[in-house]
């Protein structure tokens, strides 16, 4: 296998490659550039937001339409929040979890050699690569990107005069119908990968909790992505060609588009989180060496949230005017989504309960995880309740629970994820004290960044302004601002810590082992980093991921290949282990 | 689609279907969604108007429509008679089945692009009224899957030549033939809710 890959000229190995685990990294390489645009994107948000009346540090730089003297006008900070929120939720947030982590993840840890269709898979990537380019280019274009929020809501988006935005709004409608088309192509390989290619031995009910989170959440993106794709088509005429499906003029609905915009994208904040759960499952388990608490239980709450939540989306629209009644069945959908959000949480802390915790990096952020999820989760149910919400909708408090749903719980279980999986990936060890450090700085100035804006909503702060001193009622508020503002500086500054270790260990990290943490699901049966083919022989697999500390066997952990020892706790017959 | 470029599980798939139908299905759900969003615009649109077609507005050819739903009906009965010819191991058949189902997969495109220019000759411009952007962009987005579908049997009736089928050939075919099944599934479908209700 090895020589065979040696063989490959450099173009077919790295860049036209249909090697799952290439593509996983390309898609995490894509994803990481995105992340620096879109953290860059919000440092001059929170800048304005802070100190709107002081020129902008290398404001001079940009052209002097969008920045006279270093200023930031109101358009091009609509401009500069849609695009960090775009870029963050369809070029970061998504293709890292189920592009990066789903490509690389799902044939290893389920004992398969590679995707059912790796050329299919190649070309989701370089679908997404264009993609992506098309809708940060738009930043060059005259009238600048979309300036319209993420939710692109018409009539706002639907015609060009309201925003003053031309080619940049079109554009940007264009890149997420790709992107979407990239991630439909993933879905429908994941799905077919997960069930068809599993290893002998490889029971639904004894994958990773990591599968089980990316094969559910490859079937959201295959039943919603389409949805978007058709209400992304329908805005894309009204703009172009001058129909009138959201125009109330022409007969269109307005509120059409936000039933059907959010149909998809309330799925997809669970296609944002649910990757991240089972991330943060294995892990939580792996470093406690204790059986994940209530594996079939966790299982089946991915399964719940997954489906309940195409039918919550209505939560969004509150304040949108529309039927009472149906309002309040989504406010009922919503509250029952916690049920199994808060499973998914006890079972959690039942895991690392009384464990032997080791305090590796990739632990700490998965110990992040499950607090800020908390938070979020309880924020969410404040807004779940229509008549609370009437009064939070559109503040800094949505943005406070976007921001611990997302940062604080999708980036957290990324920061993990890398951390946990980085030496199976390029076969060299990450510097554990200087990701301590990152985390524990990340931490901090996470919830001192965050934390404030529920304040600054409850206050009536709204979202989406360009200067909150414009306000007389905001203007007590300032300082609180100016307060998140400094400390979302030094989080963005932290993050170099991890950049800098992320790339120095490509080379000088440790040689890590096949199996570093002592894990037992199979990605760390292959070595490290695994060869084209992943293993030298497909294992059998005897029993579930998480045989810690099994009584009788003498290391504390029972990697799935090895039968436990005086009759497997396993349903298949026992063969002869491939792997000593 | 192509087969695997490494071979996968050494006792065949985990599943009960192999690869590529299990893919063709999944693939093929993602498509219907596509479909549901697209009419499900169009009910709350229809909903929303007083009077639908709206008045003034040329109505569809429903003789056109009927007639067309039968021809792309009737190549899928074709392509059915050829795929199970396959089976039955009878190239020459199937490459009859292949090439019926695809002229009759030409002919309605052709069909739905003169339905098209009729209505737009009686002034059923497509930014006019909701009525009209629906139409065409439900019948435009199957047009769309209509046409690959039929190139797409075309190519396989010119590549079929031999008197015998290959696997990878046999697999191709049958992904082609589910997906030709779903293009006229869903133009019944569509064929209602335009035309009829
Ligand atoms: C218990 C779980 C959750 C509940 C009950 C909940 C509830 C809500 C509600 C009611 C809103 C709308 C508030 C408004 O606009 O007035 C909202 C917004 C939002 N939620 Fe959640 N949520 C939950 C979990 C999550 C998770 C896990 C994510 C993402 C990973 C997420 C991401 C978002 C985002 C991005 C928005 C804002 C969308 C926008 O208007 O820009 N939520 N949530
Ligand atoms: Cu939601």
């Amino acid at each position: 296998m090895s020589e065979h890959a040696h063989k490959t000229p450099f173009i077919r190995k790295y860049i036209f490659s249909t090697d799952h685990k290439v593509i996983g990294i390309q898609f995490l390489m894509m994803s990481l550039f995105f992340m620096i645009i879109g953290g860059l994107l919000a440092m001059m948000v929170r800048w304005q937001l802070g100190f709107p009346e002081k020129a902008m540090p290398l404001g001079t730089l940009f052209p002097d339409k969008l920045m006279p003297e270093g200023h930031m006008g109101p358009e091009f900070y609509n401009a500069v929040f849609t695009m960090h929120a775009s870029i963050m939720i369809f070029l970061v947030i998504i293709p890292i979890l189920a592009g990066a982590f789903g490509n690389f993840l799902v044939p290893l840890m389920i004992g398969a050699r590679d995707m059912a269709y790796p050329k299919l898979n190649m070309l989701s990537f370089w679908v997404a690569v264009p993609g992506g380019l098309l809708m940060a280019s738009s930043f060059f274009t005259d009238t600048g990107a979309a300036a319209t929020g993420w939710t692109a809501y018409p009539p706002l988006s639907a015609v060009a005069d309201y925003t003053g935005v031309t080619a940049g709004q079109s554009m940007w409608i264009g890149a997420v119908l790709i992107v979407g088309t990239a991630s439909i192509m993933g879905a429908v390989n994941y799905i077919t990968t997960i069930i068809n290619m599993r290893a002998p031995g490889m029971h639904l009910f004894r994958m990773p909790l990591t599968i089980w989170a990316l094969f559910i959440t490859a079937i959201l993106q295959l039943l919603a992505t389409p949805v978007l794709a058709s209400v992304m088509g329908m805005l894309l005429f009204d703009r172009t060609l001058g129909t009138h499906f959201f125009a109330p003029v022409g007969g269109g609905q307005v509120l059409m588009f936000q039933h059907m915009f959010w149909f998809y994208s309330h799925p997809a904040v669970y296609i944002m989180i649910l990757p991240a759960m089972g991330f943060v499952s294995d892990i939580l388990a792996t470093f406690s060496r204790k059986p994940i608490f209530g594996y079939k239980a966790m299982a089946f709450s991915i399964m719940g949230i997954a489906g309940l939540g195409f039918i919550v989306w209505g939560h969004h629209m509150f304040q949108s005017g529309m039927n009472p009644l149906l309002g309040t069945t989504f406010m009922a959908s919503t509250m029952v989504i916690a049920v199994p959000s808060a499973i998914k949480t006890f079972n959690w802390l039942g895991t690392i309960w009384r464990g032997s915790i080791r305090f590796t990096p990739a632990m700490l952020n998965a110990l992040a995880f499950v607090s800020t999820f908390i938070v979020g989760g309880l924020s969410g149910i404040f807004m779940a309740s229509t008549p609370v919400d009437m009064f939070i909708h559109d503040t800094y408090f949505i943005v406070a629970h976007i921001h611990y749903v997302l940062f604080g719980g999708s980036l957290f279980g990324v920061f993990a994820a890398i951390n946990y999986w980085y030496p199976k990936m390029f076969g060299r060890m990450m510097n554990e004290a200087v990701n301590t450090v990152h985390f524990i700085l990340t931490f901090i100035f996470f919830n001192l960044t965050f934390f404030p804006m529920h304040m600054l909503g409850m206050a009536g702060h709204m979202r989406r302004i360009a200067d909150p001193t414009a306000y007389d009622f905001l203007k007590p508020l300032q300082p609180l601002n100016e307060f998140i503002t400094i400390n979302a500086l030094i989080l963005g500054a932290v993050q170099v810590l991890f950049a800098g270790n992320f790339i120095i260990s490509l080379f000088a990290g440790k040689k890590a082992e096949r199996n570093p943490w002592h894990a037992n699901s199979l990605e760390w049966v292959a070595p490290s980093p695994p060869p084209h083919g992943n293993f030298e022989t497909i294992p059998t697999v005897y029993h579930g991921p998480y045989e810690f500390s099994v009584p009788g066997v003498v290391e504390d952990y029972l990697p799935q290949d090895r039968p436990a020892p005086g009759g497997a706790p396993s349903h298949t017959p026992s063969l002869s282990t491939a792997r000593a | 689609m192509e087969s695997m470029a490494i071979p996968g599980r050494p006792d065949g798939p985990a599943g009960a279907l192999p690869n590529h139908r299990l893919a063709t299905f999944v693939f093929l759900m993602a498509g219907t969604m596509l479909f549901i969003g697209l009419v499900g615009a169009l009910i709350v649109l229809r909903y929303a108007m007083p009077q639908w077609p709206p008045p003034g507005v040329p109505s569809l050819p429903l003789g056109l429509g009927t007639f067309n739903t039968a021809v792309i009906l009737l190549s899928s009965i074709a392509l059915q008679r050829g795929v199970r010819a396959m089976r039955l191991l009878d190239a020459a058949a199937l490459r009859r089945g292949l090439t019926f189902a695809s002229v009759l997969g030409a002919l309605f495109v052709a069909l739905q692009a003169l339905q098209w220019s009729i209505l737009i000759g009686r002034g059923l411009s497509f930014a006019g009224t909701t009525y009209a952007s629906t139409f065409y962009v439900i019948s435009g987005a199957h047009a769309a899957h209509a046409l690959t579908g039929f190139l797409w049997l075309g190519a396989m009736a010119l590549r079929q030549r031999q008197a015998w089928v290959t696997d990878a050939m046999q697999r191709q075919i049958e992904v082609c033939a589910l997906f030709w099944h779903f293009v006229g599934l869903v133009w019944v479908f569509l064929y209602v809710v335009l035309y009829l209700l």
